[in-house]
């Protein structure tokens, strides 16, 4: 007997596009809290048979950001600027720190929201922190994990979460980090969260290039990735190129891939301020054109 | 800034919730009585696996996670966890079921309007211990808010508690003002009264 259409539909979930599209979500940027960073994502309308570029104002939406970059490159002051500047905008934020204890990243998160001109009070209710850092079973045990991050989201209304970093689930488990990464992914996507979460690169792996993006094919299962990059001035060329004097340090950052939106894909120069603030300045070839050959 | 920990027994919390769904699914098929009538209980084991995939997908966790966890092919836990209740209740309605059609879709059902209704009982539960305090207390407002908010599901969002609050004026507040100031969802009834009273204190 030929199978009902509902039964076909329970047994292989076969969806047409007309039956989700009231379920797709709205694309609009969530300010990243980082200078310069959020007109680098846009959308794209046709007016007049012409292309023009919407800047959207923030990460897109939903979105799971991917940041990754070696050692001090300021993945985690990005993440940090992005809970507080969301959590002043009065939305919710969760924050998830593998790495540092929990004392630590609230007088971080104070810290930098005391840079950004930000009140303490403001920030203060809106951020909550699952400290996995002290936590092994937490650490260790992605369920738990996840476990504690539904329960956060349903009691608290959580919006966005940050991880920092995503790596510390599966130190000494490479091998695990695409099922972790997904698992997590999966997890965003359910609860309906914008989330960002920084991952380490290795120094050997190549500067820059999709290869760079988070390592294990992380960049293949989020949203989009964003490679942070520092690069030691150490000859006569780099001097010539960059006009930094010897021994500096120029930041490049990139975003690597955006799945949701467009996204600007040149290289850029950022720095990070006195006060811990990471900026966006300038397309690198703009700045070179600037300032080659000319010691800044 | 708050700190989240993990629920140090949230298995055991799970298995005393899985235990009350089954009571519960037991009475809706008639009680005790109707269940001796069965020669064997084959489905008992089905039932708790989807009691159990019911509360893990209200957990977060996806239907490949429930399957791996439970032991069960992904179809079974799509099967329990998109049953349809109204569907299910039509076909029990009273009657014993064959045990060879006691399948993963009659299972979810069952799961999913016992858990529904122990939700309900517990809410109502709290609700009237609530009232009771404030009425012995004298607080007449909470006993008013209490009633107009009699049946609704926690945690509670900011539109449902607009709806059915709207018109309401406590010491010459309209309750519209104090809502707008609430951090949501709510998690419970008792939550929602202290929110409004902090709130209604601060303005003196």
């Amino acid at each position: 007997m030929a199978m009902r259409e509902s039964e076909r539909r329970r047994e292989y979930e076969v969806v047409s596009l007309h039956e989700i599209k009231g379920r797709a979500p709205k694309i609009f940027g969530i300010p990243s809290g980082v200078e310069g960073l959020d007109s680098l994502f846009f959308t794209v309308e046709i007016r007049n048979g012409e292309v023009k570029k919407i800047p959207l104002g923030g990460y897109p939406y939903l979105s799971v950001m991917n940041l990754t970059g070696i050692a001090d490159t300021g993945k985690s002051l990005m993440a940090e600027q992005f809970a507080v500047k969301q959590a002043s905008l009065g939305y919710r934020v969760c924050f998830v720190t593998v790495e540092t204890p929990k004392e630590f990243i609230v007088q971080s998160l104070r810290y930098r929201a005391s840079a950004m001109g930000i009140s303490i009070e403001n920030i203060d209710k809106n951020i909550f922190i699952i400290d996995c850092a002290t936590n092994q079973g937490l650490r260790e045990n992605l369920n738990d994990l996840l476990d504690t991050l539904a329960y956060a989201i349903r009691e608290y209304g959580i919006k966005s979460v940050v991880i920092d970093s995503v790596t510390g689930l599966y130190e000494a488990k490479e091998v695990m980090a695409r099922v972790i990464v997904r698992k997590v992914y999966n997890f965003m996507k359910k609860w309906r969260q914008t989330c960002l979460m920084v991952s380490q690169k290795r120094s050997s792996s190549e500067e820059l290039t999709a290869e760079a993006a988070g390592g294990y094919g992380v960049a293949h299962i989020v949203d989009g990735t964003i490679v942070l990059y520092k690069k030691l001035i150490q000859s006569k060329f780099d001097v010539s190129t960059y006009g930094l004097p010897l021994g500096s340090i120029i930041r490049l950052m990139r975003i690597d891939g955006c799945r949701m939106t467009g996204h600007d894909t040149r290289t850029f120069i950022f720095e990070i301020t006195d006060t811990g603030l990471v900026r966006i300045m300038a397309p690198l070839n703009e700045y070179i054109k600037r300032v080659g050959g000319k010691l800044r | 800034m708050m700190e989240i920990k993990p629920p140090s027994d949230v298995k055991k919390k799970r298995d005393e919730m899985v235990l009350k769904m089954l009571l519960e699914a037991i009475t809706m098929l008639g009680g005790p009585r109707k269940i001796a009538e069965y020669r064997t209980l084959t489905w008992i084991p089905s039932l708790i696996k989807a009691n159990y995939a019911i509360l893990l997908s209200d957990a977060g966790k996806t239907a490949d996670e429930i399957a791996e966890e439970l032991g069960l092919t992904k179809a079974t836990v799509y099967k329990m966890l998109r049953s349809d209740e109204k569907d299910v209740m039509r076909k029990l309605s009273g009657e014993l079921i064959e045990e060879e059609k006691f399948d993963e879709h009659i299972a979810g059902g069952l799961a999913k309007l016992a858990y529904k209704r122990i939700k309900e009982r517990e809410t109502e539960e709290e609700m009237a211990r609530v009232t009771e305090t404030a009425e012995i207390l004298g607080a007449e407002w909470a006993v008013k808010l209490m009633t107009k908010i009699r049946g609704v599901d926690f945690p509670i969002d900011k539109d449902v508690l607009m709806d059915r609050l709207r018109g309401l004026i406590i010491f010459n507040i309209p309750i519209e003002e104090i809502l707008e100031e609430l951090d949501y969802p709510i998690a419970s009834p008792s939550k929602l009264l202290r929110e409004i009273s902090i709130r209604l204190k601060k303005r003196g």
